[in-house]
C-alpha cells in the first residue's frame, strides 16, 4: 500500500508535489494517477458505451445509424449511447486574499494553490473523459472566466490561467454563482472551491437557485488544518486579511470555543447543502487531492 | 486603628503599577497574526469574553492585592491600640522644675518626688528607640542636665530641690530646640512644674523669645498638680551690720522677715540664729520688718550657720544659710597728709575697733595720699591705698610712680562739666547720693583684669582694685578725698566708706561675696581640691574653676590642709512668691498654635496620655493568611487559564 502511494502523486501530500514541475505537470500527475487507480474505466458510462436503439427521426445524425439493424429490420435506428451529449462543469475558483493563506510555510499549500491545484486536475479529469470545462476565478468580482470547452489545449488555457491568477481581495461567491446561474442555464455541474469565508447566506441562496436550476453543485470547502484547530498559547491580535477585522485573544483562552465554532460552521454548511442535495465536502490543505476527484467522480456519475 | 513601623516602605505599593504595565503593555505589544477564520475566532471570543474578562480581572486584583499585601508587610503594619510601649519611636524631652516650690507637699509627698515618679513612667514605657533628655527649669541657660534614658535615670536618683531661680520659657525653648532637631521621631514634651507664676515670666531669663520653630506638630504633656496657694512667709538674708567680721566685736545682724500673698499674720514670729547645732541668738520679728540680732563676738575664721523663723507655708524658705569671714582689725598706716577729714574717720574707725593705726613699716595697708614709696609697699606684699592729689601737676609723678609698680593703670585730668554721681547699687548705703566735683579718668595702660569697685554713673571706673604677680592689692580712687574734690570727706558715708575701703576691699586674700543664690557661679581658690557639700560629702573641685552649687545650705572649700574658703547657697527670695501662673501665661509659653499640650494630673491619666503615638501590635500573622489564601487563588485562576494538555489525537 505503501508503496502504492509513493507511485500514485493523488495520494500524496499535495505539498510533496511540487518536485514535479509546474501546475500542468502536477495535474497531469494527479490524473493520471487518479485514473490509473480505478479499477474500471472512468470512460465506461460515456459516449463509448452503448445504451439502447431508438428509431430514426429526420435530421438525426447518419453516423450514428445502426446499419445492422437496418440489415436485419430494414428500418432505420439509431444507435444511442449513455451519454449523448458531453457535461458542462464550471470550475468556480474562490482566489480572495483568504485562501491566499497557510497556517505554516512548511510542508503545507495555501488554500488558493491547493484550490489551483484541484481545479487543474479537476477539469482535466473532465476534459479528458470528455466533458466540457469552464473556468471562473473570483474574489470581489470575477477575475478571470474561460468558457466551456471540452479541449487539451482548452485544459491548458485554463492551466496557464491558474498559474497567473493573483490573489484578490474580498470573496463574492454568492454574487459569481448568481451570475453563473443566469450565464449558464444548460444544466450542469458547478464545482465551487472555496474556504467559504463568504457572504454564507447569498452564497447558499445561489448554490440553492443553481440546484433549482437544475445544475449539480458540488462544494468543496477548502480548510487549513490551522483553521480547524487554533494552534499556540500566546496573545495576539489576529487580523483578517480581507476585512482588517481584528481579535486580540489568547489562543489558548479560545481554543475550545474556536473549535466549537468551526464545528458549528461546518455543520451549518452541511445541513444546508444537504438538505438541497449539493453535495458538500471539507478538503483540508494537507490531504491527498484524489479524495477531491474522487467525490467529483462520484457527483460526475449521479450526473450521468 | 492602624499604623506603620515603616511607613517610608509604602512606596512600594506604587509597585501596583508593574502588573498594570506588564498588563497594558502585553496587550499593546501582542503579536499581530494574519488569520482568514477570524469571524469563528469572534464567534468564539464573544462567548468566552465575559468569562475572559472576568478572569482577567481577578487576576489582575489577585496580584494588584500581592504586591499591596507585600508592600504593606514590608511597612510592619499594627493593628489595634497596642500597649504602653508599642509607640513610635519618640524623642522625649523631660523638663523639670526643680526649684524651690517644688519642696511644696501634696498629701505627704513632695511635688518633686512626684515629679521624678511620673519621669519614671516616662522611662518605663520609653523603648530603646525612643531618645530621652533631660532639661532642668533651674538651668535654662544649659542643653540637656540628661541625655539618654540611662542618664535621665541617674540624674533622678539624685534630684534635689535647687536653691536657683526656675526659668520655665528657657528650660522649654531649650527643649524645643532639641526637639527641633529630632526630624524623625514622634516628639513629646513632658512638663513637670507647679505652674508658679515667676517661673512662668520670662524675667528670669530676659525678655520672652519666640519658641524655635519644631517642624511638625509636637505633644506637650504638663503635670502640674493642684496645691492649695496660701500666703507664704519667708526669711531674707541675714546680713551683718559691717562686713567683714571682725575678731572680738559684737556685730549687729540684720534679718528681714518677708510675707507672699495676702493675709499677713498678725503677731510676730520667733527668729533663730543658729551656729552649727546651738542658737546663739534668739528675736521676735513681724513679717514686713526686720529683725536685729545681736551676734557676739567671733574667732577669727568663718562663721556658718542659718537664721530660722517659725513656718509659714513653704518650708524650704523659712531658713537662711550665712558664712562670714570673721578677720583681726586691719592695720593701716598713711603716707602723706591724710588731711583732717581723713584723719577724723580713721580714728573714729580705730576707737570702734575697726582698724589699728600703725606705723608704715607694721602696717599691711597703706593709705597712700602722695606719690612715694608705692612700689615699695607692693613690693612687700601689702595693699596700698592709692589717693589722688588735688593738684593735677603732682599726677605726672603718679603715673610714674604706677609704672615703677607695675600697675596698669594711669591717671589723667579732664576737664568735667558739672559733678559726677557714683552709680547706683555701691556697696556701702549713700554713696550714690554724693557729689564729686573733681574725677581723674583711670585709663589702663595695658591688658588688665582688673575690678572696677565703684563706678560712676557713665560706668567710668572710681574704685579700681587689682592684684600684683605677687598677690598684693592696690585700690585706685578717682577723685581725692578733700573736701573741694567731692562731698565725701564730709558726709556720714565716710566712716562705713573708709572700714570697707581698708577693712574689706583693700585685704590680702579678700573672699568677696560669701552668700550666693543657687547654680551662680563662684569662682575657686587656685588651691582647692574639694568641696564639702551641706551634708557633709565632699565632692572633688578644681583649683581656680567655677563652682556652681545647686542646693541650699553650707559648703566649704577645702585644700589638702583644711578649709580655705566657705560659702553659702540660698534660693532667690523671689522662689518664696507662690503665687500661681494663670493658663493664659502658660499659653503664651507654649505656642498653642503650634504645639497641642494638655495638662494631666491623676496617674492614671498621665500613664495613658504619654507617648500619644501608641501603635498597635504587629499584624503579620492576618497577612501570612492573606497572602497564603490570595496566592493559592492566584494560582487556581492562572492554571485555569492555561491550556489543557490535549488528548492524543485518534
Amino acid at each position: 500500500m505503501k508503496s502504492e502511494r509513493h507511485k500514485r502523486p493523488d495520494l500524496l501530500d499535495p505539498a510533496e508535489l511540487d518536485d514535479l514541475g509546474g501546475l500542468e505537470l502536477i495535474a497531469r500527475a494527479v490524473v493520471q494517477g487518479f485514473v490509473a487507480g480505478l479499477h474500471s474505466s472512468p470512460s465506461r458510462g460515456f459516449s463509448a458505451e452503448f445504451a439502447e436503439h431508438r428509431a430514426y427521426r429526420p435530421g438525426d445524425d447518419l453516423r450514428f445509424v445502426d446499419w445492422r439493424m437496418y440489415g436485419r429490420s430494414d428500418r432505420f435506428f439509431l444507435k444511442q449511447y449513455e451519454e449523448e451529449t458531453n457535461l458542462a462543469a464550471h470550475i468556480c475558483l474562490d482566489v480572495s486574499r483568504s485562501m491566499d493563506w497557510r497556517s505554516r510555510a512548511d510542508g503545507l499549500l495555501t488554500k488558493l494553490e491547493y484550490g489551483k491545484r484541484l481545479a487543474a486536475s479537476l477539469t482535466l479529469l473532465l476534459i479528458r473523459q470528455g466533458d466540457l470545462a469552464s473556468l471562473i476565478c473570483f474574489a470581489e468580482r470575477v477575475m478571470s472566466r474561460l468558457p466551456l470547452r471540452g479541449t487539451i489545449a482548452h485544459w491548458a488555457q485554463i492551466v496557464r490561467q491558474l498559474a497567473a491568477q493573483a490573489p484578490g481581495h474580498l470573496s463574492t461567491a454568492g454574487q459569481t454563482l448568481e451570475e453563473l446561474t443566469r450565464a449558464a442555464p444548460r444544466p450542469g455541474m458547478v464545482v465551487l472551491i472555496s474556504d467559504l469565508l463568504v457572504d454564507e447566506a447569498r452564497t447558499r441562496r445561489a448554490l440553492n437557485q443553481l440546484r433549482h436550476q437544475g445544475h449539480e453543485p458540488l462544494v468543496f470547502h477548502i480548510l487549513d488544518p490551522g483553521e480547524l484547530e487554533l494552534s499556540g498559547s500566546g496573545d495576539a491580535v489576529f487580523v483578517d486579511p480581507e476585512t482588517g477585522d481584528e481579535v486580540a485573544a489568547r489562543s489558548a483562552d479560545l481554543r475550545a470555543e474556536y473549535r466549537a465554532a468551526v464545528a458549528r460552521s461546518l455543520d451549518a454548511w452541511r445541513r444546508a447543502c444537504g438538505s438541497r442535495s449539493i453535495d458538500y465536502h471539507t478538503i483540508a490543505t494537507d490531504q491527498p487531492l484524489a479524495l477531491a476527484l474522487g467525490e467529483c467522480l462520484h457527483t460526475r456519475s449521479r450526473l450521468a | 486603628m492602624i499604623d506603620f513601623l515603616h511607613p517610608l516602605l509604602g512606596l512600594a505599593t506604587l509597585a501596583v503599577a508593574i502588573p498594570i504595565a506588564l498588563h497594558l503593555m502585553r496587550r499593546r505589544e501582542a503579536r499581530r497574526v494574519s488569520f482568514p477564520a477570524v469571524r469563528y475566532l469572534r464567534q468564539a471570543e464573544q462567548r468566552h469574553a465575559q468569562r475572559l474578562r472576568l478572569r482577567y480581572l481577578l487576576l489582575l486584583s489577585a496580584r494588584l492585592l500581592i504586591i499591596l499585601l507585600l508592600a504593606v508587610a514590608a511597612m510592619g503594619p499594627l493593628l489595634g491600640h497596642g500597649g504602653p510601649t508599642d509607640h513610635r519611636p519618640t524623642a522625649l524631652a523631660i523638663v523639670m522644675d526643680e526649684s524651690q516650690s517644688a519642696s511644696r507637699l501634696l498629701g505627704d509627698r513632695r511635688l518633686l518626688d512626684l515629679y521624678a515618679e511620673r519621669a519614671r513612667i516616662d522611662l518605663e514605657q520609653a523603648t530603646a528607640d525612643d531618645r530621652v533628655a533631660l532639661f532642668s527649669a533651674v538651668r535654662s541657660d544649659e542643653a540637656a542636665i540628661a541625655l539618654g534614658a540611662a542618664a535621665v535615670r541617674e540624674y533622678l536618683v539624685s534630684l534635689r530641690i535647687a536653691a536657683a531661680r526656675a526659668d520655665l520659657p528657657g528650660a522649654i525653648r531649650q527643649a524645643a530646640a532639641w526637639l527641633g532637631s529630632e526630624r524623625e521621631r514622634a516628639r513629646e514634651m513632658h512638663v513637670f512644674t507647679d505652674l508658679q507664676r515667676v517661673s512662668l515670666t520670662a524675667g528670669a531669663s530676659g525678655p520672652t523669645e519666640e519658641m524655635p520653630e519644631v517642624g511638625r506638630s509636637l505633644s506637650v504633656i504638663v503635670y502640674a498638680p493642684d496645691v492649695a496657694t496660701q500666703g507664704n512667709g519667708a526669711a531674707g538674708d541675714a546680713e551683718p551690720e559691717v562686713a567683714p567680721l571682725i575678731v572680738g566685736l559684737q556685730t549687729k545682724v540684720s534679718l528681714p522677715l518677708h510675707w507672699f500673698g495676702l493675709e499677713m499674720p498678725a503677731g510676730s514670729s520667733l527668729v533663730r540664729l543658729v551656729k552649727g547645732d546651738d542658737a546663739i541668738v534668739m528675736a521676735e520679728a513681724a513679717f514686713g520688718a526686720t529683725a536685729l540680732l545681736s551676734l557676739p563676738p567671733q574667732d577669727s575664721g568663718w562663721v556658718q550657720g542659718y537664721v530660722e523663723i517659725d513656718r509659714h507655708g513653704l518650708a524650704a524658705d523659712d531658713r537662711r544659710y550665712f558664712t562670714w569671714q570673721v578677720r583681726p582689725a586691719p592695720r593701716v598706716a598713711v603716707l602723706g597728709d591724710a588731711g583732717g577729714f581723713l584723719t577724723h574717720a580713721l580714728d573714729a574707725l580705730e576707737q570702734g575697733g575697726r582698724l589699728q593705726q600703725v606705723e608704715p613699716a607694721a602696717a599691711e595697708v597703706w593709705l597712700a595720699t602722695a606719690a612715694t614709696r608705692l612700689e615699695a609697699g607692693l613690693a612687700t606684699g601689702r595693699s596700698v591705698i592709692v589717693v589722688p592729689p588735688a593738684d593735677p601737676i603732682d599726677l605726672p609723678r603718679l603715673n610714674s610712680r604706677l609704672g615703677r609698680a607695675r600697675v596698669p593703670w594711669r591717671y589723667r585730668s579732664e576737664e568735667r562739666r558739672g559733678v559726677a554721681h557714683l552709680a547706683e547699687g555701691a556697696a556701702v548705703a549713700g554713696l550714690a547720693a554724693l557729689e564729686f566735683r573733681q574725677v581723674y579718668r583711670l585709663i589702663p595702660s595695658g591688658f588688665t583684669q582688673d575690678t572696677a569697685l565703684l563706678q560712676l554713673s557713665g560706668a567710668e571706673p572710681w574704685l579700681v582694685r587689682g592684684t600684683t604677680a605677687a598677690g598684693a592689692a592696690y585700690l585706685l580712687l578717682a577723685s581725692p578725698l578733700t573736701p573741694e574734690a567731692s562731698e565725701l570727706p564730709v558726709s556720714a558715708v565716710m566712716v562705713p566708706f573708709l572700714d570697707a575701703l581698708v577693712g574689706d576691699w583693700a585685704r590680702r586674700g579678700r573672699i568677696g561675696p560669701t552668700v550666693f543664690e543657687g547654680l551662680a557661679p563662684i569662682r575657686l581658690p587656685a588651691r582647692a581640691d574639694q568641696v564639702q557639700q551641706p551634708d557633709g560629702s565632699r565632692r572633688p573641685a578644681e583649683g581656680g574653676a567655677w563652682y556652681r552649687a545647686a542646693e541650699a545650705g553650707n559648703y566649704a572649700v577645702l585644700d589638702g590642709e583644711g578649709r580655705i574658703m566657705a560659702f553659702s547657697v540660698n534660693a532667690p527670695l523671689i522662689e518664696s512668691d507662690l503665687t500661681p501662673g494663670q493658663p493664659s501665661e502658660l499659653e503664651r509659653i507654649l505656642p498653642a498654635a503650634r504645639w497641642s499640650w494638655q495638662r494631666e494630673t491623676s496617674l492614671a491619666g498621665w500613664q495613658q496620655g504619654i507617648f500619644r503615638t501608641r501603635r498597635g501590635r504587629p499584624a503579620w500573622r492576618p497577612l501570612v493568611v492573606l497572602f497564603l489564601v490570595l496566592s493559592i487563588g492566584e494560582a487556581a485562576l492562572a492554571a485555569a487559564g492555561r491550556p489543557r494538555r490535549e488528548t492524543k489525537r485518534q
